[in-house]
């Protein structure tokens, strides 16, 4: 991995969710959390991306105590997962990766009432605007629901309890574009009405771009980047460079620039940095910073997973 | 090129079709040879007690699928027509066990091996019986899904063993013992097994014809928003806490009530069989009761209770607010209130029919150990399955297995366990006046069989947390999965 020295930590504000030097195997051996300090501050929106296998599902598993690490410490609201697992789950929301229902010969109201009885603060109001809201039909068996109507269930039994915490694991995984936006402004309606923290475990970042306030980029089973979504705004440019013939580069920017792409003349860099700064030492190395631009967040978690995938 | 011209799909292609990719052939052959073999080398044991197990081979073939799913009812074909196609196409494979259980009863009967009490035309009342058993159950699968069907089956069973009028003898005839028969003529069975089996076909033909519109959906979806989530006040913010024991415990018990209906209608059914032996006449304890196989009724509910109990245990649900051991432990507890429920009923009508046939003078005189024996073996069988089942789960079909075979060989060699898991009714009614096999210090074996239930929810609910599976182990795959089409590289990599 060839990373400039991203921001990985969050210290200072209080945590709804917290990971300590987390360390999971998987039964073959292979590492799926090597270390993971995940710090998720209360009420915010954090979303964890990362490609396939880098350990977004186990990270929340965790969270959960579905999974128990070999080493480290989870916490959820300041209750320690593994000593008091049912507690911590108890402050939890959760829509699982993996829609699959065990439960799938119940039909889908049956589930929710099922579901309701081991919360305490079950709104059944709430519950029902939520079924009405995302047309989870009602009537059919779970087993026999499609993925966007399972997930929407998933999503109402993740919801109707207004849980402090909410950890979505691919929570668009499955629904049309307009559940898509009616998630987006569900959670967005949810937030404002009761203070949440939510966890958006995603590889679609752009599904989540409006709402993350932070975001972490998991590659290997570590964090390659913790921070806030200001932060990363602020950091992290794509630098449309003219260069003149035979430039040699920038060796002051070396071990900062994410990606370089592009060929001839015009480049485009992305570098992590301030902006003045960094404009300054590619002027001053012959080249020509014609703009700076803002990246998406999909654009920015791709350009530092891809320089973080490197070999 | 002239485009060939459209049209729907012929029904006899489909029936083809249809049978060339029948899920579950080896469940007709299965049965096939196992109502060649009762008939024939069973004599003793007709064919009746076999013919009507066609009612459940819809079940077998299609299982929820025997109306058309999602992808299928797509193709060119007319809904009732694909509907019964698939009914005809198990029926071809009903008729061929039936033919051969046929067969097997008249080469029985030619070569003096055995239903030699039966009318010479049984083995052809066979035939109709087993396809009229096939059409209802078909009917029963189509109308309320497989798990109706069996306890359909389970609950018209149970009617049959109720004396009944001629005329519904001779339309069964093929289920039917020599002794129900001695009255029936050929031209009745004829005449009315064919109108039965008629009725069967248009039972059929009916419920293949129930399609669900669209609008009717809607509506009912409308109703059942009002109906079926309940309204409350919305609750006061709290603190948290995990789910009360007792809620979760509630909980199970209540779920699980629809999904008894197959084991208690088969209960019924077990039960009614010497229950009406006992309310005969002049009937006697010894005579009446055979000694009542617990393995029958251990399984019977302990095995459905344990089917429930592993099955839940996706993250949706492993990630409620109670322990995961104490889920396991108390959806077995749900399991253990049904199973001692359903055992304490059994034993109840028993002892009821005993006192109003007469063989039992009192109630009170019934042994105080028969209350206990059959809930305990009941309460054995289920928590043996249950630690196979969980053991096989966590870790295997061979550990589970091998501890099978070693509890097997176990309770060969310890004192009473075995007589734990082995106690008809007829052992522990007649304990006083025989040599019983059965002795309260058995029952102390559920002590070591609970502890040894808890010890294993805890290694496995353990081993399911350390033991995380990867589901993905490649990270090549970046630039696919990360990115949208929109936000994939632009351009090539400058090395620069």
């Amino acid at each position: 991995m060839t990373l400039p020295s991203l921001p990985a930590r969050l210290d200072g504000r209080t945590l709804a969710l917290e990971t300590r030097a987390v360390h999971v195997t998987y039964a073959g051996g292979t590492a799926a959390l090597a270390g993971l300090d995940l710090q998720v501050p209360e009420g915010a929106v954090y979303v964890l991306a990362g490609p396939n296998g880098a350990g977004k599902s186990t990270a929340i598993k965790v969270l959960l105590d579905l999974v128990r690490p070999r080493q480290g410490t989870a916490h959820v609201c300041g209750v320690e997962v593994a000593r008091k697992p049912a507690l911590a789950r108890a402050h939890v929301g959760y829509v699982p990766e993996k829609a699959e229902i065990s439960l799938g010969w119940l039909d889908a109201a049956r589930y929710l009432r099922h579901h309701a009885a081991f919360f305490d603060a079950w709104d059944w109001d709430y519950a029902r605007a939520l079924c009405a809201r995302l047309n989870v039909p009602l009537e059919p068996r779970v087993g026999t629901l499609s993925k966007g109507g399972l997930r929407a269930l998933m999503l109402v039994t993740a919801l109707a309890h207004r849980p402090p915490v909410l950890l979505l694991d691919e929570p668009a995984d499955g629904l049309d574009p307009l559940a898509r936006e009616t998630l987006a402004a569900l959670l967005v309606e949810h937030m404002a009405e009761w203070p949440t923290t939510v966890l958006w475990s995603t590889h679609h970042v752009h599904e989540a771009d409006r709402l993350a306030d932070h975001v972490g980029l998991l590659l290997g089973g570590r964090l390659v980047l913790q921070a806030e979504r200001g932060a990363l705004d602020a950091a992290l440019r794509r630098y449309r460079i003219q260069a003149p013939p035979g430039w040699a580069g920038a060796p002051s920017l070396n071990g900062e620039v994410l990606l370089r792409e592009g060929s001839g003349p015009d480049l485009a860099w992305t570098v992590w940095g301030d902006e003045r700064e960094v404009a300054g030492r590619i002027t001053a190395s012959g080249a020509t910073v014609r703009d700076a631009a803002r990246l998406s967040l999909e654009d920015a978690a791709l350009a530092v997973l891809r320089a973080g995938s490197r070999p | 090129m002239t485009p060939p011209v459209r049209r729907p799909a012929r029904a006899r292609a489909a029936l083809r079709a249809s049978l060339r990719t029948i899920r579950a052939e080896w469940a007709t052959f299965l049965l096939c040879t196992v109502l060649a073999f009762i008939v024939v080398s069973m004599p003793e044991l007709p064919a009746y007690q076999s013919v009507g197990l066609l009612f459940l081979l819809p079940g077998f073939y299609w299982r929820d699928a025997l109306r058309p799913q999602e992808t299928d009812a797509a193709l060119p074909l007319p809904w009732r027509t694909h509907v019964l196609v698939r009914v005809a196409a198990g029926g071809a494979c009903a008729l061929l066990a039936l033919v051969l259980a046929a067969a097997s009863i008249a080469w029985n009967a030619a070569t003096g091996g055995g239903s030699g009490d039966y009318p010479a035309w049984f083995a052809a009342a066979v035939v109709p019986t087993g396809l009229t058993a096939y059409l209802l159950g078909s009917t029963f699968a189509l109308l309320g899904g497989v798990r109706k069907a069996a306890t359909a089956f389970a609950v018209l069973a149970s009617l049959l063993l109720v004396p009944q009028p001629r005329p519904w003898r001779a339309a069964t005839a093929g289920m039917r013992t020599p002794a129900e028969l001695a009255d029936v003529a050929f031209a009745e069975w004829l005449a009315l097994s064919t109108l039965l089996l008629a009725g069967a076909c248009a039972a059929v033909w009916l419920a293949a014809g129930t399609r669900e519109s669209g609008a009717h959906a809607a509506a009912r979806a409308g109703r059942a928003a009002d109906r079926l989530l309940p309204r409350g006040p919305r609750p006061a913010p709290g603190p948290r806490r995990p789910a009360p024991w007792s809620t979760v415990l509630g909980e199970h018990f209540r779920l699980w009530g629809p999904d008894m209906e197959v084991s208690l209608a088969l209960l019924l059914f077990l039960t009614l069989r010497t229950v009406l032996r006992l309310l005969e006449p002049g009937a006697t304890l010894d005579a009446a009761l055979e000694p009542w196989a617990l393995p029958v009724l251990g399984p019977l509910v302990g095995l459905t209770c344990v089917f429930l109990t592993v099955r839940d245990g996706s993250d949706a649900v492993r990630a409620r607010p109670v322990g995961h051991a104490a889920q396991v432990l108390l959806q077995a507890g749900a399991g253990i209130v049904w199973t001692l429920l359903g055992s304490l009923a059994v034993v109840a009508a028993h002892v009821a029919a005993a006192r109003a046939g007469g063989s039992l003078a009192r109630v009170a005189d019934a042994p105080p150990l028969l209350w206990a024996a059959i809930p305990a073996a009941a309460l054995a069988w289920f928590l043996a399955a249950t630690l196979v089942v969980l053991l096989a789960k966590a870790f295997g079909p061979a550990p589970a297995l091998l501890g099978a075979v070693g509890f097997r060989l176990l309770t060969d060699a310890l004192p009473g366990l075995g007589s734990l898991f082995l106690p008809g009714l007829a052992d522990v009614f007649l304990s006083g006046a025989g040599s019983p096999p059965w002795s309260p210090d058995a029952l102390l074996w559920l002590v070591p069989l609970s502890i040894l239930l808890v010890i294993v929810v805890h290694v496995v609910t353990t081993a399911a947390r350390r033991r995380p599976r990867a589901a993905h182990d490649a990270l090549g795959d970046l630039g696919i999965v990360l990115g949208s089409p929109a936000s994939l590289p632009r351009g090539s990599a400058g090395a620069r």
